[in-house]
């Protein structure tokens, strides 16, 4: 399955340090999660949408935030006119949806514009210890792998006439997990066990202070956007 | 500088102990290239292991004997400290990377060692000019095809500057064009004085480069053979003892004309595949002779995993299939084909291989099944759970499943990778047994042994388009190796440039960008 797109990694308009983008992850998912008035809400869309943008994720950001728009219109519109339990559950559902978008987005932010390199550089700079460093790091090598693997195993069981639909789901759901699940750990146990290996044949547990080729600094776009990411937390929970 | 003396290794601790190597004694002095070879499952990748300092300290089993790597025994040293002076290039270019960018994962090793940053990055650039990996710099490692993922792992371990280099099967997953730039790569390292030691099952990339072959049986080091007895081993000698071809314009036709059947042909029309703007495949017309066994060949990124995908039904994409003016519609294409996928683990679901090949239907008769078995060799394996097989074991359960359920086209994606002359023959024999149950099967392979002993027809794709279309008879065969040698004096002549095999790929078809 090999892909023949010669993609450069996508470079941002205004490079942004991975700490910045922690801390709105941070901030972000603060504000969301923290029942925020429509306001503060929207504040925090637009100003991830703005940072998605920046790092050219154009038609993530544009998808999220049409879905977004599309979720606030029953709050405005749809309570005068549905009546009873229907609104309630339709008041319910966007509501949760809202919720978990700004986090997926600021998620987004964190894992698809950041090398794995710059990463580490970021959470050496921030005194992380190794033991914490190495496991997310190599989380987030993962994310990309489980990926692949995924969209193999599924056309593995379109082909079986097992493949996952709507009604699969619906009618046999822990059937339908299980024929996901087994191929799916059992691959990804196996490349985690020769990652592991592969790593430390090149002497990933030296004890020695590793080096960081990748410089990570903060720059002047840096702290407008840190204090931003903490003024919407703030009037989150403030309003 | 490397020093086996009677070295013995069992995987595990209790009864369970199994594989690993005996008795082995070896010396390999500085600067040479020692070939491990021999059938799967003998020992190879063990001996590599030894060497690079994962067994004792990763895998774990009953060690005896001394493994002196550099003068120092390895044992005793820690894996980070022989890290330094070993560098370990593996099979699986999946799983060997640790960064998602290549830059990245090019000062890894270097960054590991604690180097000043100023170093690293004098080293990532000599590496970058030796293996010409211009054209790779700063790219998602995800998106690079196999080959080019091979070359920045050795780019990886050159730039860490170790003396030895190991290599288990570092051409197990690579097309004739990218291994012979892989061969471009170690003959540039021996050039530069480093010690190799490669773990291979096919030679004859290595025919110019080997010192010394090891030949490995059960565990032990059974023959040593220099380059001039290696090549004057009669072929005959040479298959039985399950070892590869050393010269790819020596390999002959083994295989059989295509039986034909009155069954009609499938007529390909209009067939067009786009992945966002760009087309990446375009056949405007292609009939398929029923009992075929079609080999697709041609560069990583020509489109034969399109092609694939379009012809099982689960790509999407414009224009039409038919059997004598029938339609066949994507739906029914994916119910009536099969994909047999290079790793077979991804498409085993159940808990048992009985099960495995009832899954998805009704009521199945269990006596059809068990004959089905019976005929496959997995009988005895009826209640195993299908992760507990060997690799072949799985390949034919998959191929089972695929039997039982009646499907008429099979897909085969990559079957002959890593495998040892023995285990290619019987997956051959397998191919051809069903291809007398089924309408058609296309096998993607870049391996032309394989191909000469087993194809009836070739199919080659370049940039997208079909480029030519032939059966293997008399000139079909001359066809075929010819092929596969301008794909290899290709990278000769433009290996240099810093020219990618994406982009060579892309640049061979027409409308590729």
């Amino acid at each position: 399955m090999e892909t023949t797109r010669a993609a450069q990694i996508k470079k941002p308009y205004i490079r942004l340090d991975p700490r910045t983008k922690l801390l709105v992850l941070l901030t972000g998912s603060f504000a969301a999660l923290s029942a925020a008035p429509k306001s503060a809400e929207v504040m925090l869309i637009l100003f991830l949408t703005l940072l998605l943008l920046n790092e050219r994720q154009t038609g993530f950001a544009v998808k999220l935030l049409a879905v977004f728009a599309a979720m606030l219109l029953p709050d405005i519109f749809g309570a005068s006119l549905l009546d009873g339990a229907a609104g309630v559950v339709l008041l319910a559902v966007t509501r949760i949806v809202r919720i978990y978008l700004p986090v997926c987005m600021a998620f987004t932010l964190v894992v698809k514009t950041t090398t794995v390199s710059a990463f580490i550089a970021a959470l050496c700079k921030m005194h992380v210890s190794d033991k914490i460093t190495i496991p997310v790091s190599v989380m987030f090598r993962f994310i990309p792998t489980v990926k692949e693997e995924w969209q193999a195993i599924r056309a593995a069981m379109k082909f079986r006439g097992i493949g996952i639909s709507f009604k699969s789901v619906a009618i046999r759901p822990m059937l339908t997990l299980e024929y996901v699940m087994i191929p799916l750990l059992m691959s990804a146990s196996g490349i985690a066990g020769e990652l592991a290996a592969a790593s430390l044949a090149r002497g990933l547990d030296s004890g020695k202070a590793r080096t960081c080729v990748t410089q990570v600094a903060l720059g002047p776009a840096d702290y407008p956007v840190m204090l931003a990411g903490l003024a919407i937390a703030v009037c989150a929970v403030a309003g | 500088m490397i020093t086996l003396q009677n070295v013995s290794f069992r995987y595990g601790t209790g009864g369970d102990a199994s594989g690993g190597v005996r008795e082995v004694d070896l010396h390999i002095r500085k600067g040479d290239c020692v070939v491990l070879c021999g059938r799967s499952g003998c020992g190879k990748t063990t001996l590599t292991r030894l060497v690079n300092g994962l067994i004792p300290h990763f895998y774990e089993g009953v060690l005896s004997g001394e493994v002196r790597v550099g003068g120092r025994d390895s044992a005793a040293r820690s894996l980070a400290k022989t890290a330094e002076i070993v560098g370990s290039v593996f099979q699986n270019p999946r799983s060997q990377f640790f960064n998602v960018d290549t830059t990245g994962e090019l000062a890894f090793g270097c960054e590991n060692q604690g180097l000043p940053r100023e170093e690293i990055l004098r080293r990532v650039d000599g590496a970058r000019v030796l293996f010409g990996l211009d054209g790779l710099m700063d790219r998602s490692i995800f998106e690079l095809s196999g080959g080019e993922k091979q070359r920045i792992a050795c780019g990886s371990v050159y730039a860490a500057g170790p003396e030895v280099y190991v290599l288990d099967e570092p051409s197990a997953n690579l097309d004739a064009g990218a291994t012979e730039k892989l061969r471009q790569i170690l003959a540039a390292l021996k050039a530069r004085g480093k010690t190799l030691l490669i773990s291979e099952h096919r030679l004859y990339y290595l025919a110019e480069l080997a010192d010394m072959y090891l030949y490995m049986e059960d565990g032990r080091v059974t023959r040593a053979l220099d380059r001039r007895e290696m090549r004057a081993l009669p072929p005959g000698e040479r298959a039985a003892m399950g070892l590869r071809s050393l010269d790819l314009n020596g390999a002959d036709y083994r295989g059989r004309a295509a039986a034909p059947r009155d069954g009609g042909a499938l007529l390909i029309e209009n067939l067009v595949c786009r992945r966002g703007r760009r087309r990446v495949l375009d056949i405007p017309r292609l009939s398929l002779p029923s009992g075929e066994i079609l080999a697709v060949v041609g560069a990583n990124g020509a489109g034969k995993s399109t092609f694939a995908h379009c012809l099982g039904g689960i790509l999407r994409h414009k224009g039409t299939f038919s059997v004598d003016g029938k339609a066949l519609s994507d739906k029914k294409r994916v119910e009536m084909s099969y994909m047999v996928m290079q790793d077979v683990s991804r498409q085993l679901f159940t808990e048992s291989v009985l099960e495995e090949l009832s899954l998805g239907r009704r009521e199945a008769p269990v006596k059809e099944a068990e004959d089905l078995l019976r005929a496959l060799g997995l009988y005895e394996l009826r209640d195993k759970h299908p992760m507990a097989l060997s690799g072949g074991q799985k390949q034919r359960l998959a191929v089972a499943a695929a039997a039982f359920a009646g499907k008429e086209i099979l897909l085969y994606d990559e079957p002959t990778s890593g495998l040892d002359a023995v285990n290619m023959r019987r997956i051959c024999a397998l191919i051809q047994d069903m291809a007398d149950r089924v309408f058609i099967t296309a096998v993607i392979t870049h391996d032309l042994e394989f191909i000469l002993s087993c194809c009836t027809s070739v199919l080659e794709l370049s940039g997208g388009t079909v480029t030519d279309h032939y059966a293997l008879d008399g000139p079909g065969v001359e066809k075929i190796k010819r092929h596969f040698l301008k794909e290899v004096v290709n990278y000769e002549t433009k290996g240099n440039s810093g020219k990618t095999e994406n982009r060579h790929g892309a640049a061979a078809g027409a409308g590729g960008y």
